[in-house]
């Protein structure tokens, strides 16, 4: 899983199998029912660059399900919009997104604040700030611009990193993410 | 809600400066000491702004909010997460009645902490009562301020669980009370059927009839019981204890009856009623219905007053404290002139027994204890016996009594104690010595020492309430970063603050008038070396060589130059020629504490030959001291109105056996025989070497011209008999050299003038026209009359010739009069308070007896011919800006450098900032959009990028959320994308615009 989430392959009997491009690799998580499962060492965990909650659906979309608007019915409807290498064009764009040295210097400040918060046991890794970055380059495109601000960090700052921090044994995802939030508190944004 | 801060414990906080400040004021006005009034104002400064901090302090903003968790029970601690802006270190209080729930320093600044809050008693409470203590840094004055904080959501505090058993199956749990039946193992319940025999079932359980029917084991099988349902009513009674106890019984009756696996229902009066019982699943949930059952409760209203942890085990401010004492007692000793030994056993003692007593810890060691209470009882002792020893009961006498008590408790509690209070007891004990140390000392070290007891003082105070507030519940902080930034600005503007005051407080004092001195202040008097004059009545000083030598009986010769330079001037021995004259140095011979200037008057000379001054031949009365009273003199008159002037006079360099006093001497406190001459000069029976020191009581008469010209003459005015007393022909008599010329010119002067005060101020007037002050004048030619020459011939002369030509003169004229040796008054030391007299103040002048005052002096040297300045005149600050006023126009050329920068440093920072602005538009705009941000009452923190400010403004102020989005991103484009800086202008006008327009 670690070969795979990182490097895009599979080494099976000294042979490596490249993942297609494009690659997501997506682990989701049950409130409930988790006997006999393992949590995920602290290294894979760093893999993953988001972590999000999605929770129950809202009441519209709950009616529109009731109503009939969706379900396997409409699989067949589902017409692609893109192709894989279009996609894996649009990844790489994404990398090419300019980002101004201040930003750079505040994602490390941020990285910097987790390691000395006294409530982190295991602050954020350099892949953590990396995958930062790429994500905030990623919002940045989506909202149209070519260049990654403040706010864009600061926006996926907790998704993408809260699942990174080592906490006290009993701690959760949402401990995690209060102590991120505090975290970003801290750390003074880059101004002209 | 704007509350006033109100003072927390009026009681010893305030009492003891107070009378720690009035003892200096004491100290000061006895002995007239500025230095005392300087230090006493440094410290009610502090302890002012130290008042001013706290109440500003606690009068600020300080924001607390709590989250309180649902349920909570009586005696058992929970977790309050208490957000708090505190501008400044305090104390905060969350109260239950008469009881502290909770108490924690929060650190500064903005802070979330976990508190640990414990209350007393069941209760449902909405918003919980805050009280903020606050005491400055000095932390000598608690102020504290009153609030209510309200609570998201209730907080209901269950009853104290009183533990019960567990009520046993089948037992009658009735209205709270205990199971009645227990002990007999009997069946869980009701015999319903009979089922197999499984693993665990009890042998007895074992249904033998029908296992005998179906040739299987089969067991009875019992109905689940009722009692496994605990159901526990509460009696509703009018006694709110009862009702406390019932409570608390039924809440250990649930948690017993939970622990047991059974299943509760409780059922508590609501609204007076019982109502349908409950299902309890946790003791958390007992808890909360028997909190809010609507039984009767009492609250008490009384709420206890902040009293700072007792326990002090830190070493900084015990050690700043003994640095305190250890200055202030240096300081003490340093003026009270103690042997060597005696003072480094004392000043070793403190710090020793303060770090033997620190070590010791909780330990108390008896033996200490017992050698320091001996050692006070000792000092009492001793401070009560000297008491009852000395005639005279003044402040000073009881100096080295006094002292040693205070050093003798200071020590004693050093050992005694460990508290933090008796670390401010022994600051005060400071204090005292401080003060009087300042009183009686009258050197310039004193300054010093006392500027580092200051310090120390502060220093320990400050530490000490340092620990103090560490000393109080430590919180658990959620979040503490930033906090060390915080706290460091903060004090630092503390510390600004009462420094500025201070130097305020002191700029004032400078201009304040130097206290006019002694009321009553008796020195007692020190005598370090004893070298009796072996002569009785003669006038002795002691030779370096270590050989007393006695005035008119010369060693080696007339004018042994070792012997006169041991009186240290001519007129200090048995006659002095008028042709000889002294070359006094620049040293200081004495200081003198008095509270205004005056000739200290060593002795007068009776007869001149013309040539020679020769003292009267009378060898007076012996006085053995320590207390001599003067008794009548020559030339006394009674009845002349008086002031009185006590002076100290502290003997720097040896000086003969001259006891100096100001005019007229009434009693001199010296521990040595005295010879009372009849002119009133003292003679003691030892030479007065340096550390000698001796006071003296003196009646001034207090006269005017006016008084002194209605007095007439022998020839006008009422009272012409009483100048011709036979009792004062002496004091006329001339010398048989007196030329005619002499006599002439006397009268030339004087005769115009009826009265003998105007005829004085003719010949002082004739002098200064005529006469020339001139330190190297010529000797008269052998055989001459000195005056004759003076006056007639060289017409240049010192001070002894002029003061002797007006005695001549009046003389002739037939007015009593004669020659007066001694110092004059000397520079005031505006620290000290002291007159410090050089060898080059010592003079001779005259005087007149008058019928009505009695003998007055005239100085024809002086230009004022009555005494030098007058009392208590100038102030502290007089020759600091004299000095400022030099040192300015010493400096002004180069002084234009540092005004020029100051004056252009805010042209620097405005034309930085422009610069600044020019260089990156995107900058300004930043600072607009931040400015406008703030317009729209949004906060702007240092970790807010511009689109979260921009999307809480637009959460704020909907009209203008398009622009602010817009104006923020803008902003952003220009600064990390490659966005056009105008454009960002443009657009954060735009937002100002559409801000300053929306409806």
């Amino acid at each position: 899983l670690l070969e795979a989430a990182e490097e895009g392959s599979v080494s099976v009997d000294g042979l490596t199998h490249h993942l297609p491009a494009p690659f997501v690799l997506l682990a989701t998580q049950n409130p409930f029912g988790q006997a006999g499962t393992y949590p995920l060492a602290e290294g894979t965990l760093d893999r993953f660059s988001l972590a999000l909650t999605i929770g129950r659906a809202g009441a519209d979309a709950e009616r529109d399900v009731l109503l009939g608007g969706g379900g396997r019915g409409r699989l067949p409807a589902v017409t692609a919009v893109t192709s894989p290498a279009e996609l894996s064009r649009a990844q790489a764009a994404v990398r090419r997104v300019h980002m101004a040295p201040a930003i750079a210097e505040y994602v490390v400040r941020i990285l910097d604040a987790s390691r000395h918060h006294p409530r982190v046991r295991l602050g954020l890794s350099t892949r953590g700030g990396l995958a930062l970055v790429h994500l905030a380059q990623a919002r940045a495109v989506m909202d149209g611009r070519e260049y990654v601000t403040p706010g864009d960090v600061q926006a996926l700052a907790v998704a993408g990193l809260a699942h990174r921090l080592l906490l006290a044994a009993d701690a959760d995802l949402d401990a995690a993410r209060q102590l991120m939030a505090e975290v970003m508190a801290t750390v003074d944004v880059p101004r002209a | 809600v704007i509350i006033r801060a109100r003072p927390a414990r009026p009681g010893a906080g305030v009492v003891a400066p107070l009378v720690v400040v009035g003892c200096g004021v004491a100290f000061g006005l006895t002995a007239g000491a500025s230095l005392v009034f300087i230090a006493v104002g440094a410290l009610a400064t502090a302890f002012a702004s130290g008042v001013v901090l706290a109440v500003t302090g606690t009068a600020r903003t300080i924001v607390v909010t709590i989250d309180a968790p649902d349920v909570g029970i009586a005696g058992e601690p929970i977790a309050l997460v208490v957000t708090s802006v505190a501008s400044r270190r305090v104390v905060i209080d969350v109260g239950d009645g008469d009881h502290v729930a909770a108490r924690w320093s929060p650190p500064l600044g903005r802070h979330r902490v976990s508190v640990e809050a414990t209350f007393a008693r069941r209760a449902v409470h909405a918003a919980l009562p805050v009280t903020v203590y606050c005491a400055g840094p000095f932390g000598t004055w608690w102020w504290r301020r009153r609030t209510t904080v309200t609570l998201a959501h209730p907080l209901k505090i269950g009853p104290a669980v009183v533990p019960c058993a567990a009520p046993a199956t089948g037992g009658e749990a009735g209205a709270g009370y205990a199971p009645t039946a227990a002990g007999r193992r009997q069946e869980p319940g009701a015999f319903h059927a009979v089922r197999p025999w499984s693993d665990g079932d009890s042998i007895s359980w074992v249904h033998w009839p029908s296992a005998l029917r179906t040739g299987e084991l089969l067991v009875r099988e019992w109905e689940p019981p009722a009692q496994e349902r605990v159901e526990i009513v509460v009696d509703r009674s009018d006694d709110p204890e009862a009702a406390e106890r019932a409570t608390g019984r039924a809440a250990g009756e649930v948690e017993a009856a939970l622990r047991a696996g059974r299943g509760v229902r409780l059922a508590v009066p609501t609204n007076g009623r019982i109502s349908a019982a409950s299902p309890i699943t946790a003791r958390w949930g007992a808890a909360a219905v028997l909190a809010a059952a609507d039984l009767p409760l009492r609250i008490p209203e009384a709420s206890p007053a902040f009293r700072a942890p007792a326990d002090e085990r830190r070493g900084l401010p015990r050690a700043l404290s003994v640095v305190s004492l250890w200055l202030a007692a240096g300081a003490v000793l340093g003026a009270l002139g103690w042997p060597p030994v005696t003072t480094a056993l004392a000043l070793i003692g403190l710090p020793v027994v303060a770090t033997l007593v620190h070590r010791a810890g909780a330990r108390h060691p008896g033996a200490l204890r017992a050698v320091t209470l001996a050692v006070v009882l000792g000092g009492v002792g001793r401070f009560v016996i000297s008491f009852g020893d000395t005639g005279v009961a003044s402040l000073g006498t009881l100096r080295d009594p006094l002292v040693e008590l205070l050093l003798a408790l200071a020590t004693a509690h050093a050992a005694s104690t460990l508290q933090r209070r008796s670390l401010r007891f022994s600051l005060g004990i400071g204090a005292a010595l401080a003060f009087y140390a300042g009183a009686v000392r009258v050197d310039p070290a004193a300054a010093w020492w006392l500027a580092g007891w200051f310090v120390a003082t502060l220093l320990a105070l400050a530490a000490i309430h340092r620990s103090e507030l560490a000393a109080v519940a430590p919180v658990d902080q959620l979040f503490p970063r930033a906090d060390v930034r915080a706290l460091a600005t903060r004090s630092g503007w503390s510390v600004v603050r009462v420094v500025g005051a201070m130097v305020v407080a002191l700029a004032v004092l400078t201009v304040v008038p130097i206290p006019a001195g002694p009321v009553q202040f008796v020195a007692p008097s020190s005598l370090p070396l004893r070298s009796p004059v072996p002569k009785p009545a003669a006038l002795g000083a002691r030779r370096p060589d270590g050989q007393v030598v006695v005035s008119g009986e010369s060693v080696s010769g007339a004018d042994d130059p070792a012997t006169a330079a041991a009186f240290g001037y001519p007129a200090f021995e048995q006659s002095f020629d008028l042709s000889a004259r002294g070359r006094p140095g620049h040293e200081v011979v004495m200081r003198v504490r008095a509270p205004a200037p005056d000739f200290w008057r060593g002795q007068t000379f009776e007869r001149f030959d013309g040539r020679r001054w020769y003292v009267s031949d009378s060898e007076g009365e012996f006085v053995q001291g320590p207390v001599v009273p003067i008794g009548r003199l020559d030339g006394d008159v009674l009845n002349t109105p008086t002031d009185d002037m006590m002076q100290t006079y502290y003997i720097e360099r040896d000086v003969p056996n001259l006891v100096f006093a100001a005019q007229r001497p009434v009693q001199l406190f010296l521990d040595a025989g005295v010879w009372v001459r009849p002119d009133g000069a003292l003679r003691a029976d030892t030479t007065l070497t340096a550390g000698t020191i001796y006071t003296v009581e003196s009646r001034r008469s207090t006269v005017t011209a006016d008084a002194l010209r209605a007095q007439g003459s022998a020839t006008s005015g009422p009272l012409q008999a009483r100048w011709k007393s036979p009792a004062l022909a002496r004091y006329v008599q001339l010398s048989a050299t007196t030329t005619d010329r002499t006599r002439e010119l006397a009268h030339a002067i004087t005769d115009p003038y009826p009265d003998v005060y105007d005829k004085v101020d003719a010949i002082e007037r004739w002098l200064a026209d005529n006469v020339e002050y001139d330190l190297d004048a010529p000797v008269p030619p052998a055989g001459a009359d000195a005056v004759d020459h003076f006056l007639f011939e060289s017409r240049r002369g010192f001070c002894e010739q002029i003061s002797t030509a007006l005695v001549v003169l009046l003389r002739s004229i037939g007015v009593p009069s004669r020659e007066a040796a001694g110092y004059a008054a000397g520079q005031r030391d505006p620290v000290a308070g002291v007159w410090v007299v050089h060898g080059e103040d010592a003079h001779a002048w005259a005087e007149v007896w008058f019928p009505l005052t009695g003998w007055q002096a005239f100085d024809p040297t002086a230009t004022v011919p009555l005494a030098g300045d007058s009392a208590g005149q100038g102030s502290l600050g007089a020759p600091i800006v004299r000095a400022i006023g030099r040192v300015a126009g010493q400096a002004a050329p180069y002084a234009i450098v540092p005004v020029a920068a100051a004056a252009a440093w805010p042209l620097f920072v405005w034309l930085a900032r422009r610069r600044r602005a020019r260089r990156s538009p995107a900058w300004a705009a930043q600072r607009r959009f931040e400015r406008a941000c703030r317009r729209a009452g949004v906060a702007v923190g240092r970790a807010d990028s511009n689109e979260a400010l921009a999307s809480v403004v637009a959460n704020r102020a909907p009209p203008v959320a398009a622009a602010a989005q817009q104006a923020g991103s803008a902003i952003d484009h220009a600064v990390f994308g490659a966005g056009d800086p105008d454009a960002a202008i443009a657009a954060v006008t735009a937002f100002e615009k559409a801000l300053a327009t929306r409806p």
